[in-house]
This record gives structure tokens, sequence and C-alpha cells, in this order.
């Protein structure tokens, strides 16, 4: 079985390590980025299957990031991190096309639970095809 | 013109004259030349009549008038036979009969029978008939009708003025007029306020009132002073800016003023400023609250993964205890610091009684751990859209100012009840008021008069009450100061 491969974009390095740490304790592969020109670098090259992308980002935004990215491969699913706790901001999100949100702090097990019921159907019809 | 000697009807024969009379005669005739000429060149009407109606002296305007050529034309007709339009309806004719019966003069206006055009008519009588002077008095007619137009407009534009207007004698300075909008807005009736002296109408501050006339007196006018108003019953008190200008009106000198009510600009104006600066928290807040999450975030999931480890099982309850703790912060900050005007708000039908009498238990723990003493007089009131967290959040800060407003052993007391098509949430206490210095910063956000203050309670208070479209106001004076919050009831 492939391991899904998982970018996380966020300027703060501590919760770039603790988003790898917490995805790698269940077998993603995780790669992380700073910025946004980072980031699509890294899209090309390990073709990930979800980003994790923070809002608040130094350089692009993470709503401009998600725009490049849907313009590159309009498939790959991409969850929102903010540390906004504003309901407004979360309302005009859907407007961007973004279906999944993370709001910081988060749980651990919230943030595992999310990435997997995201990828596992993915990961279903993979095994279906197998057995 | 030349003078007939007539003597009993009867023409005499001037060779007859003795040089004596002769000498007279020409001294006669001298004299009624001077007089004729000073009749004929004043610019009025005159004609004289004897007691028989009969013509004895017309002046060149009246022939004019009468279209006559000559005064010869006209002397010895009947007046009545040469005006045969003044009927005996007329008011020429029955003033002419009624001077000639009571030899006393009589002034009145009329229309010319002879010529278009109003006349001023005096009739006196004279030897055993009477004189009428008559001239046209069309131009000052005329005159007379612009000037009560411009009065009438005058009036007009001086009583729907928004401006409080007032006209004040300089002679000895009282009321000569007061518009319908100083008459509306301080109380007074206008008989109560026309002729009386400045002094007498308590409307302002004697000592300022007595600076402002007198720098009109010296600069002949003055504009947008700052100044207070009071009504009659002192209740309505209006922040106002006074013009004045010192100018004459039927050669009195008098003072008009106009004074501007400022008082819904002025609390307008406050109101955005406080809005204003509730945007800036808003803006802050958020920022902070971004800045502290983001390593809130990262500490929380590790110590979440370390937990998870076997061989920090026996620290479990340390983990979970830091946990707790940064959850704590968050909350803090999430309920803290989101001042957010444009929050909305998860408003359902509730009632505010029963949100307080639920919150009680925590509210008198309060009281009794800072020594203060709760008392409470709920009344029943209608269901309103409330947002039960918020009005937790207001009713805990409001108690709370209370009791660090008053010392141990204060009181606080909360209430709610109906009043009109409002419910309302009035929390007092019996501290020693809000000093008046600080009373209009009341609300700003980072403005605390206690040394552990963050200056957020009443703000926050604030926006979560505009935010139910209700507002807030406050009574404070030595024996306490109450908070009311007044919800509408749709």
């Amino acid at each position: 079985m492939k391991e899904h491969t998982i970018l996380v974009v966020d300027d703060q390095k501590g919760i770039r390590s603790l988003i790898t740490e917490a995805l790698q304790e269940e077998s993603y592969q995780v790669c992380s980025a700073g910025g946004g020109i980072e980031a699509l670098a890294l899209l090309q090259k390990v073709k990930p299957d979800l980003i994790i992308l923070d809002m608040k980002l130094p350089g692009m935004s993470g709503l401009e990031i998600n725009k490049e990215v849907a313009l590159l491969d309009p498939n790959i699913p991409v969850v929102l991190m903010t540390a906004y706790g504003d309901l407004n901001k979360i309302n005009n999100l859907k407007e961007h096309g973004i279906k999944y949100f993370l709001p910081k702090p988060f749980d651990i097990a919230d943030l595992k639970k999310l990435v997997s019921s995201i990828l596992r159907p993915q990961a279903k019809k993979y095994m279906l095809r197998f057995t | 013109m030349s003078l007939i000697i007539h003597d009993k009807g009867n023409k005499l024969n001037p060779d007859s004259f003795t040089p004596q009379i002769c000498s007279n005669l020409v001294d006669l005739q001298n004299k009624y030349n001077v007089m004729s000429s000073i009749i004929n060149s004043i610019p009025d009407n005159l004609i004289a009549v004897d007691q028989n109606w009969r013509i004895i002296f017309v002046n060149s305007g009246a022939r004019r008038h009468l279209s006559a050529t000559g005064q010869q034309e006209l002397l010895g007709k009947n007046l009545w036979e040469i005006l045969p339009q003044a009927t005996e309806d007329t008011l020429i004719y029955q003033s002419c009969q009624k001077v000639m019966k009571d030899r006393t003069p009589l002034r009145f206006e009329a229309v010319s029978l002879v010529k278009p055009g109003w006349f001023d008519f005096r009739v006196y009588p004279c030897l055993n008939g009477i004189f009428i002077l008559f001239s046209n008095i069309d131009a000052i007619k005329e005159a007379k009708a612009k000037l009560q137009e411009s009065r009438k407009l005058f009036l007009t534009t001086f009583n729907a003025s928004p401006y409080m207007k007032s006209i004040i004698s300089l002679k000895d300075f009282t009321y000569i007029d007061v518009n319908d909008t100083w008459v509306n807005k301080l109380g007074y009736t206008r008989q109560e306020v026309v002729g009386k002296h400045v002094c007498q109408i308590a409307v302002m501050d004697l000592k300022h009132g007595r600076k402002l006339f007198r720098t009109v007196l010296r600069h002949g006018r003055i504009y947008n002073e700052e100044g207070i108003f009071y009504s009659k019953n002192k209740k309505d008190i209006y922040q106002v800016l006074i013009s004045a200008v010192k100018t004459k009106l039927d050669n009195e000198k008098i003072i008009v003023l106009s004074i501007n009510d400022i008082t819904e600009l002025r609390k307008y104006q406050a109101e955005v400023k406080r809005l204003d600066s509730l945007n800036l928290v808003e803006e802050m807040a958020s920022g902070i609250s971004h800045e502290i999450r983001n390593p809130i975030t990262t500490v929380r999931g590790f110590l979440q993964i370390l937990r998870g480890k076997e061989e920090n099982t026996k620290y479990l309850d340390y983990y979970n205890l830091m946990i707790e703790e940064l959850d704590r912060v968050n909350s803090i900050i999430t309920e803290y610091l989101s001042l957010t005007k444009n929050k909305k708000t998860e408003r359902s039908l509730a009632n505010l009684k029963d949100i307080v009498e639920n919150m009680l238990p925590l509210l008198e723990s309060d009281a009794v751990g800072n020594d203060r003493c709760l008392e409470v007089d709920l009344r029943q009131v209608p269901d309103l859209l409330l947002d039960p967290k918020e009005i937790r959040q207001l009713l805990l800060n409001l108690i709370r100012n209370g009791f660090e407003a008053t010392t141990d052993g204060g009181v606080v007391k909360v209430m709610t009840y109906q009043e009109g098509n409002q419910v309302i949430l009035a929390v007092a206490d019996n501290g020693c008021g809000i000093p008046e210095e600080v009373r209009d910063k009341i609300g700003t956000p980072f403005f605390t008069t206690k040394e552990t203050g963050t200056g957020l309670g009443l703000s926050v208070c604030y926006s979560i009450v505009d935010r139910h479209n209700a507002q807030m106001t406050f009574d404070t004076g030595p024996d306490g100061t109450t908070f009311y919050v007044r919800f509408n009831l749709n």
C-alpha cells in the first residue's frame, strides 16, 4: 500500500514539526514548507495527496497558495488552518472552494481523524481494486 | 392773481379809494399772493368750501386732480355738483358732512372718486365751512405692504429655524421675542418670556451668560461659542453652540441670538469615538489571539504526543493538567478578547430573569469570596432574543465592577423588570460613584481606574449590548452607580 504524502505549509517551525511528528505516527509521509514559493516548488516535486495550509503566511497568503494549487492540480484536497476565530472569515472560505478547516489550537486526535477521513475513501477504493 | 373788492355783493370802484386804503389794499394783495403761492406749492391737494358747499379755494394740485384748467372754473361752484360721484353712501361725502356738522377734524384713507389710487384725506373745519387736504398714498401703501410681506417672511424663517432664536433689547436687556424652537425646547411659553429681563429666565449659567453678553457688546458678535442651556424644569440640559450679533430694530439696539443644540451630535461623536476604539481593539484582539494561538498549538500538540508515549504514563495527570491549562488560556483569549463588533451572536428566544437566576450560585459565591453582599430583585419579564453566553458575560462583568467599586460589606443589587416596551437589566452598587472626570471615558477599551484592570470589562459589555441592539446607560453619584441595560421588545 502506497503511503500518502502530506504537504504541511506553515511559517511557524513548531507547528510544522508538530504536524509532521503527529502524522508520521500514523504512517503518512510528511514534507513541509515555510512559505508559498517553497510550497509550490515541493508541490511539483512530491505530488502530495493532501495539503495542510496555514491561512496567515508571510508573502503569499494561504488563500493565494490555494488558488495556485487549484490551477496546478484541482484534485488535491486542501485543509486550511487558522488561528483567527472569526466566523465570517470561515464562511468566506467556502467561497474560495475550501472544504476542510482546522482551527488553531487543535487537538492532535482531531487532526488525525480529519486527515484520515479525507484520505480514507481513496484508500478504500485502492484497496478494493486489489482485493 | 388779483383781488376783487366786494361790498355786500356789489363791486366797488377802486378809483374812489383814498391813498391810505390803496396802500393797504396793495399790502393785502401782496400777502394774498404769498399765501396762495405757498398753498399752491404744497404737494397736498386742497379744496376749501363755505357752509353751503360752495368752493372758495382750490390749490393747483386739487385743480389738476379735478382736471380743471383754472381756479375761476371751480370757484363758487357747489362741491357735490362737480363731484357727482360722491354719492351719499361714500365715505368722502359722509366724512365731510360730519366735519361740517361737528366741527372736529377727521382723517381717513379712501380711493379717489376721480382718479385711480389711494388717498389720505384730512378734513378740517375752517371759518363757517371746511377744507379738505388730500394726497396720494399709493407709494406708502405699497411700501407698507412690502414691509408686511418682509415681516411675514422674517417671522416664518424665525420660527421655522431649527435653531433656538431670541431677540433681546440692549436698552433694558429684556426679551423682545423668541422663536418656536426656543419655546418648544426650553419649555417656557412666549408670554412668560417676552418683556422679561434675561436674568429672570434662567436658561443658562448667569456668569457665563454675562461673559457672552460682554463679548457681544465689545466685538459686535460671537460665533459658535460652546455653552449649556437648561429647560424651565431644569430636566433637559442641552449642549449648545451660541452665536449672537448686535444690530438695530426700529432704532433700538438689540442682540439676536442663535442657539444650535448639539447634544445629540456630541452623543453621536462620543459613540463614534467609542466604536472606533472598539474597531481598533477588534484588530488588536485578532492579531494577539493569532500570535498566541500558534505557540499554544505547538506546545499543546507535543504535550499530547508525549502523553501518549508509554514511558510517560506515570506523568499522565501532569500532562492532562498542562493541556487543560493551555485550553484555559485559549478560552480566555476567545472569551475575553473577542470584542469583534461583527461577530455573529447566536441569539435565541430566552428569558433574562432565568439566565440571571441560573447564575446566582456562581455570583453569590463570588460575592462571599469578596466579602460583598448580593441582592436580587428579579421581576417576571417577557422572553427576548438573547445570546445567553454573552448575557452571562455581561452580567458577570457588571457585577464584578460593582464589587470592585464597593468596599468590604458593600452591596450590589441585580434587578430585572419591564418598563413599557423595554426589558431592563439593572446592576446597582453602593460604592462611591464614578468620578466626573472619567465618566466620558467609561467603555473606552483599555481605560481602567483599577490597578490590575485590563480596561476591557465595560468595553466587552458595550459591545455585547450593541450586538443585542440594546442600550446601556448609567446613573452615578456619591451613593453609588447603577448600570441599566435596556433591551427592546419587538
